[in-house]
């Protein structure tokens, strides 16, 4: 078993090696040698174990499957380290000198969070800036599924491994082997990726920053390579390109598949897209009317900011083209109810997904019926199907991990120096849902800089819980997990 | 007249009754103080109820059957509208100027034990004084048990109206019928407050104050009476037996109860009890170390004692500030306000999401992740040393998580009245029946919430009201079914 838990960390090494290659070509591109020299060095210390380990473990087919609990292990570390290793190019260019802040970058960039440290964007390299969009890119599809998307088998159970990373509650199979699944999640990916590339050049952008406006739009991350972000192109066919882009990024992918073999009404009535819709629909119009009774001006640019805001917010990619730390209360209260909620399941984005949010409302009519009723037998159902004891159990549990993980993340937080609520509330609701920018000092024109490295610190694990979902990233902290025959008691 | 209505019609009119009696104390205390416009309003109000409940219960005649759910939801909701207007009335008819939006807040207020005023409460009349303090200890141990106590067929439909009545999920049994608990309760609850205003008056208070301080204390609805600078020039001993008595206003009355019948045996699993003792501890541990590490020059012991007594403040979600705790340091203050989510014990007089949820709610987080580490283990969560059915953690989850959907929410359309974080801290400090945050609140003056618009206040009393019935019996007015008659059964 551990032989195969050193074997997938040699495939995945080799993985995060290649895909520096990027960077690196951009760097010698644009002549910036200094970081072409730091590439090198960190895809030569990802490759080299890589390559050991690969020599070293020629003849170890037949191992003992992996359980659960090294699931859980494999996907959390690999995390971690993917954060550590892309942290180096950013240390020995000497662009972040700090190493935390290094790797709460890199975290924010993995996670596809988007919340940044550094004060000043523009004065980075461009190989670094794309290597960070490209972590997000990565990152937002899972670097896991990409391992058993597009790399041979190598016993573990592929779909196990995956749910351990996927974002919500179940992992969908469309094809026999979760394999093929994964292959076709990542080649729809790519293909949007692309066309959102294509779509942004004839908007006026450069490659490179149609490249990482894709990558990170794609992923829902939110890294731009301009401090004022996408207000930087002062277009709204960008903006609305993007906006678009954003949407489709927090639709549960399985649906396009749906659409394309059983139409399009077979897509819409998913009931959590219809929510995901409702909200994006409500929550836009309500925004717009509370900015054109505070004084906003112009009705196509105030819906345009509205619109951008609320699904940069609710996909959790954390954009901006607007100020809306500026905004009225009200507006900043409907921003801070979507960064909790987040979009779809199976999409690329953060939160408690919208899929936990229709159950927990299913189960709060249930139980209004039960206490109305003495005697009532009522089944929760999703789409027509009834969802078993377990799952409920399951989805309340998520919850409650979720407001405690805000919770215990507040105090931890508070230590960091702010000495504000709403910027340690929201820096760590932005963090957890992987969304980017908060409120207060936190805002879409801010960055965390200010933070301690303690603070840094947390809030970088919590984006890489967030993103595997918690308990995946939690477990590692549970005496259960590392006793393994320890009983359970309370 | 159908049974259902026969059903709360008795109920109401025993709670009339009630309410008629207990108005004549600020009547006669308007009379000492020869407010007499005052007195007379509070006279006429209280003969009115008292005899219209005495006609209607002379009028029908209830048989004590049984009824549905639903009914008993909707005797629980006319019964707390219909008093929460009547209190009302004697604040608007004052002749103090009062708009009726504000006297619907304070009488809400009053019955929620939330201490929070939109009118300057300390320079109100005696009488009215006297009036919420009483409506603060009627809330306190809410009026249905009140009523249900005194009334004639109570023992055939008390538990499921107290059910839906006593905050929180109610977990420790206790070891008792369910006649005599309700004797018992009432019982406790008068003698905690008559050895409150033994003790107050032995501390020298004076003998008014005394009596206010022991009604409003003892329902954990904070120290509204007093002017917020009086409440802090309060002397050592009296400030320590407010802190004592708030305490024991917010555990599980079930404690004392089981203490009342010498079963000490039990208490030694009284989980909510041993949570609430060990969670003040360590906060005024961690406040204490943290108020000497910012060096504010003051002994030890004193600090120590401040912050405890500020700490059982908040977290009974009594809410009154008995030592200068808006300086202290950010960290404290925000450990402080989350813990104000957590509130009191179940059955108690107190607030918030209640111990006895989260400690479900701790060993949920630890019971889920050992179940991704082990998927096909079939051991269940345990409370208080016994196995719990997964739907009634299911619930509680459910219930924790529909607290946090309406504290936001509040938050968010109080946001149209305010800034956000003020919004937050609002929002909390109505549904946890608090009444002030820790972080303060923006646009307060002199502790009253003046500054807010008609809209805004009605939606905080909504935010009490739901706080304090649980949520959930204000949910089933939205429901359906609630509204259409009972389909008939085999039965």
């Amino acid at each position: 078993m551990g032989k195969r838990v050193i074997g997938f960390f040699g495939i995945f090494l080799r993985l995060i090696g290649f895909s520096m290659l990027l960077p690196l070509v951009t760097a010698l591109a644009y002549r910036e040698y200094s970081s072409a020299r730091a590439f090198v060095v960190a895809i030569v210390i990802s490759l080299t174990p890589s390559i050991l380990i690969v020599l070293s473990q020629k003849h170890s087919v037949n191992e003992a499957p992996l359980k659960m609990r090294d699931s859980y292990f494999i996907v959390a570390m690999a995390w971690i380290m993917a954060s550590l290793l892309s942290a180096i190019p950013f240390l020995l260019v000497g662009s972040i000198a700090n190493p935390i802040e290094a790797f709460f970058e890199m975290c924010s960039g993995y996670s596809t969070t988007g919340s940044t440290i550094l004060t000043s964007v523009e004065e980075l390299p461009r190989s670094l800036l794309l290597w960070r969009s490209e972590t997000q890119w990565l990152g937002g599809m899972g670097i896991i599924v990409l391992v058993v998307a597009f790399l041979p088998d190598f016993g573990i159970k592929a779909r196990t491994v995956a749910s351990a990373e996927t974002p919500g509650p179940t992992v969908t199979k469309l094809t026999s082997r979760f394999t093929g699944t994964a292959q076709r999640l990542y080649l729809l990916y790519l293909a949007f990726t692309l066309t959102l590339m294509t779509l942004l050049m004839f908007g006026g952008m450069s490659l490179y920053d149609a490249l990482n406006h894709a990558f990170t739009t794609m992923a829902t991350g939110g890294f731009s390579t301009y401090n004022d972000s996408i207000a930087h192109f002062h277009s709204p066919y960008i903006t609305w390109v993007i906006t678009v882009f954003m949407i489709i990024a927090g639709t549960n992918f399985n649906l396009f598949f749906d659409a394309a073999i059983s139409g399009l009404r077979k897509m819409l009535a998913d009931q959590e897209l219809q929510l995901y819709l409702f909200l994006l629909g409500t929550v836009t119009a309500l925004v717009t009317v509370n900015l054109l009774q505070h004084g906003e001006h112009g009705l196509f640019d105030t819906v345009t900011d509205a619109a951008f805001q609320v699904v940069t917010i609710i996909t959790t990619t954390g954009f901006a083209t607007a100020d809306f730390d500026l905004w009225p209360a009200f507006s900043k209260m409907l921003l801070v109810l979507l960064m909790i909620t987040g979009a779809c399941s199976s999409s690329t984005a953060g939160g408690v997904k919208l899929v936990r949010v229709v159950t927990i409302f299913k189960m709060l009519r249930r139980e209004v019926r039960m206490r109305l009723h003495d005697n009532i037998v009522d089944d929760v159902k999703l789409n027509h199907e009834k969802l078993g004891g377990e799952t409920l159990t399951y989805i309340g549990s998520f919850v409650i991990v979720y407001i405690s993980t805000l919770v215990v993340g507040i105090v931890l937080v508070s230590f960091g120096g702010s000495g504000d609520f709403v910027t340690d509330f929201t820096a760590v609701l932005t963090c957890i849902s992987n969304v980017g920018p908060g409120l207060a000092k936190v805002g879409p024109t801010q960055n965390f800089h200010f933070y301690n490295d303690f603070a840094k610190f947390v809030l970088a694990l919590i984006m890489v819980a967030g993103r595997l979902e918690l308990t995946t990233f939690l477990i590692l902290f549970s005496r259960h997990y590392w006793n393994p025959h320890k009983t359970y008691k309370h | 007249m159908t049974k259902e209505i026969r059903f709360t019609l008795n109920i109401l009119s025993t709670a009339l009754k009630v309410f008629g009696v207990m108005l004549m104390p600020s009547v006669l205390l308007s009379l000492r103080y020869s407010a007499y416009p005052c007195a007379t309003t509070m006279f006429i109000l209280g003969i009115c109820t008292a005899t219209s409940g005495l006609i209607i219960s002379r009028l029908i005649h209830n048989d004590g059957t049984q009824v549905s759910s639903r009914v008993y939801f909707s005797t629980m909701l006319v019964t707390w509208f219909t008093l929460i207007l009547l209190s009302a009335i004697p604040f608007y008819l004052s002749g103090q100027g009062y708009r009726f939006v504000d006297t619907l807040f304070e009488a809400t207020a009053a019955w929620t034990t939330t201490g929070a005023s939109v009118i300057k409460m300390y320079d109100l009349p005696v009488g009215l004084l006297l009036w919420r303090s009483t409506l603060n200890w009627m809330g306190g141990i809410g009026m249905l048990i009140l009523t249900l106590t005194i009334l004639r067929t109570w023992q055939f439909v008390g538990r499921p109206l107290m059910k839906l009545e006593v905050p929180g999920p109610g977990f420790i049994k206790s070891e008792t019928t369910f006649r005599k608990g309700f004797r018992l309760v009432l019982l406790i609850y008068c003698l905690l407050t008559l050895m409150q205003y033994a003790a107050l008056r032995l501390a020298g208070m004076p003998r008014l104050s005394a009596l206010l301080t022991s009604m409003s204390n003892l329902s954990t609805s904070g120290l509204q009476h007093m002017h917020p600078e009086v409440v802090i020039g309060l002397s050592t001993p009296i400030k320590a037996i407010i802190t004592l008595f708030a305490f024991f206003g917010s555990i599980n009355t079930s404690t004392f109860i089981l203490l009342m019948m010498r079963k000490w045996y039990i208490l030694r699993n009284a989980s909510e009890l041993k949570f609430r003792v060990c969670e003040i501890l360590l906060t005024t541990l961690m406040i204490t170390i943290a108020l000497l590490w910012t060096g504010r020059g003051l002994p030890v012991l004193q600090t120590l004692g401040n912050s405890l007594m500020q700490v059982v403040s908040f977290t009974s979600t009594a809410g009154y500030r008995i030592s200068d705790s808006s300086a202290w340091p950010y960290v404290c203050k925000m450990l402080l306000f989350l813990e104000v989510f957590i509130g009191a014990s179940a059955v108690s007089t107190g607030g918030g999401i209640k111990s006895a949820r989260a400690i479900l709610a701790i060993k949920t987080i630890s019971y889920s992740l050992y179940r991704h580490i082990h998927p096909r283990s079939i051991r269940s969560i345990t409370y208080a040393g016994k196995p719990i059915k997964p739907i009634v953690v299911l619930r509680a989850n459910l219930y924790i998580t529909l607290f946090f959907i309406v504290f936001i929410f509040g938050a968010l359309f109080l946001s149209l009245d305010t800034n956000v974080p003020s919004a937050l801290g609002l929002s909390q400090a109505m549904i946890t029946n608090t009444g002030t945050s820790v972080f303060g609140i923006s646009g307060l003056h002199e502790g009253t919430l003046t500054g807010f618009s008609d809209g805004g206040k009605l939606l905080m009393t909504l935010l009490m009201l739901l706080g304090r019935l649980e949520i959930f019996p204000i949910l089933v007015l939205f429901s359906r079914s609630f509204w259409r008659k009972d389909q008939k059964t085999g039965e």
